[in-house]
């Protein structure tokens, strides 16, 4: 069976339900929990981790409400989106998906504002009769008319605002998210600056909960997780199954497979993504080295100096030390700053031990850290 | 043990309409580079100085050579998404040649979407280009048969195909060409 390792595709999330494979660490439950209970939700988590995953499988389990996946960094430049683009574009894409998987016609006025500032597709509208109104308005119409229509509540899911890097900017932005706090549920993705800093408590109103989504740890049902990601996207889930009737070189290349995988597994630190890149990349030196399509031990090897290599570059001067400092601490007596570049790169990874959350370095940047990093 | 073209030819590769760092040592072997990766890219590349050029060629292979290196990599890190749409997805890579140790290396410290997406798939050739010629002489004509002069001639010659393979062959053959050129 030839096996299409482009269908790795380590940077797209997984939003098809029926693709979702349960994390041990998950937290969708978790999400849907608390919107259940009325709860505004703030999520957290360095990138690559799995949080836009996270985010639509708990949408997919809100089926008792209007639960909306609004990627904002698909559709927008985030560094430059303002309050009014980001209300717009909230209320486009909550009307697109009323019409579209609910079936929900909304007023044809309302539709046709949309339109008019390029949020919503183009349809048969009279341009004279469009909405007059602002951003808030248009956004704040459109929950309740889907409210209203679909007699469930709505449940807006916001991915992305975590690449706004400006604090200020920021705080306007999650100020706007807030005017809509009171007609619909809010999920939200907040900056790292706030999920790793000391104001992760309060972001958008008081009673909000913060759900980290964190590195899968590196034991067995951490490892068993990533290694059927990776089949799952293959679409072959017996890649590594055992034959009865594979005898020397076969068995001897089943192992080396299940070793490859096992250390990418532990290589990645837990990180789904890094870890589909570094089977990814190892399967395109295997592909130039020709062979029977699994990367050997070889391949992988040179794909996790190539790791490597990225780890050492996103290193600054005096990272090393710091590192060094507060690997196995809760990173306390870390500089702020350093702090959240360093955990939202997942150079940083945070477990909990018990109840008590400790910073380790990730496996690979500390090779690099090893091999002469600043 | 890595080589450049296979280094560079696995960072085009990797993910399909992804995005891969090529890191140069200066702005002369900056241009050189461009025009090895434009060689090694199957269809006409095109060559762009900023974001929003490159997002609107979905279809081609995009060379982006920043002038501000810094606001390049804060403008991809702010619309990594909008380079994955669904609705008309990439289908050829983006490489962006950063100066080794540059504004860019050091904003991409703070571009935590952009390093994440491009993870892995960077090429640094000038530190992968230090061979042991000897060497690297005698496991190509181990793997290929052939003297890397020999195997060069032919490729010259078009007789062989532009796999990923071959381009690394043809990377590997160079440089024990270039380091006996200069000696």
């Amino acid at each position: 069976m030839t096996l299409d390792w482009k269908k790795l595709t380590p940077h797209r999330p997984v939003i098809d339900a029926d693709a979702y494979i349960a994390r041990p660490n998950g937290v969708s439950a978790e999400i849907a929990q608390w919107v259940r209970a009325g709860r505004t939700v703030l999520v957290g988590g360095p990138t690559g981790i799995g949080k836009s995953t996270e985010l639509a499988r708990a949408a997919a389990m809100l089926g008792d409400r209007v639960a909306c996946l609004v990627p904002l960094d698909r559709w927008e430049d985030m560094r430059r989106l303002t309050t009014d683009q980001l209300l717009l574009r909230v209320a486009g894409l909550v009307a697109s998906l009323a019409a579209n998987a609910f079936g929900i016609d909304l007023p044809k006025p309302l539709l046709g504002a949309l339109y008019e500032r390029a949020v919503f597709p183009p349809g048969d509208y009279d341009p004279a009769a469009n909405l007059q109104g602002t951003p808030k308005s248009f956004a704040l119409s459109v929950v309740r008319e889907v409210t209203r229509r679909s007699t469930q509540r709505v449940t807006l899911l916001i991915d992305g605002l975590e690449k706004v890097h400006d604090v200020s900017r920021s705080e306007t932005l999650f100020d706007a998210l807030g005017s809509l706090a009171d007609e619909a549920d809010l999920v939200v993705v907040i900056p790292w600056s706030a999920a790793f800093g000391p104001r992760a408590d309060v972001v958008l109103q008081q009673g909000e909960r913060l759900v980290s989504v964190r590195a899968v740890d590196g034991d067995d049902g951490g490892r068993a997780f990533l290694r059927d990601i990776l089949l799952n996207r293959l679409q072959a889930p017996t890649a590594l199954d055992e034959v009865a009737s594979a005898t020397g070189h076969e068995l001897g290349r089943l192992i080396e497979r299940r070793n490859v995988v096992a250390d990418a597994a532990n290589a990645s630190g837990g990180s789904p993504r890094l870890f589909l890149q570094l089977m990814a990349d190892a399967a395109t030196y295997a592909s130039a080295r020709g062979g029977d399509g699994w990367p050997t031990d070889r391949d992988f090897k040179d794909a996790e100096l190539d790791a490597v290599d990225f780890f050492r570059r996103l290193l600054l001067p005096g990272d090393a030390a710091a590192l060094l400092a507060v690997n196995g601490t809760d990173g306390r007596e870390l500089d702020l700053g350093r702090k959240v570049r360093l955990m939202a790169n997942g150079i940083l990874l945070e477990r909990v031990q018990g109840r008590q959350p400790t910073l380790t370095i990730q496996p690979l940047a500390q090779i690099a850290l090893g091999a002469g990093a600043a | 043990m890595r080589e450049p073209a296979q280094a560079i030819v696995n960072a085009l590769e990797r993910d399909v309409g992804g995005i891969a760092i090529i890191w140069c040592p200066d702005l002369g072997l900056r241009d050189w580079l461009v025009g090895e990766v434009a060689s090694l890219t199957s269809a006409e590349p095109v060559c762009v100085s900023d974001v929003e050029a490159a997002i609107a060629e979905p279809d081609r292979c995009v060379l982006l050579v920043p002038r501000n290196e810094r606001e390049v990599v804060l403008d991809l890190d702010g619309s990594r998404d909008r380079l994955r749409s669904e609705e008309r997805p990439r289908t050829a890579p983006i490489v962006l040649f950063l100066l080794d140790g540059g504004d860019g290396q050091a904003a991409l410290a703070e571009a935590p979407s952009l390093a994440s997406w491009a993870h892995g798939n960077g090429a640094d050739p000038e530190a992968l280009a230090r061979i042991d010629v000897e060497e690297a002489r005698g496991a190509f004509r181990a793997e290929t048969g052939e003297t890397p002069e020999e195997w060069l001639r032919r490729w010259r010659s078009e007789e062989f195909a532009h796999t990923p393979a071959n381009f690394r062959n043809y990377y590997r053959a160079l440089l024990v060409e270039h380091d006996e050129a200069v000696g």
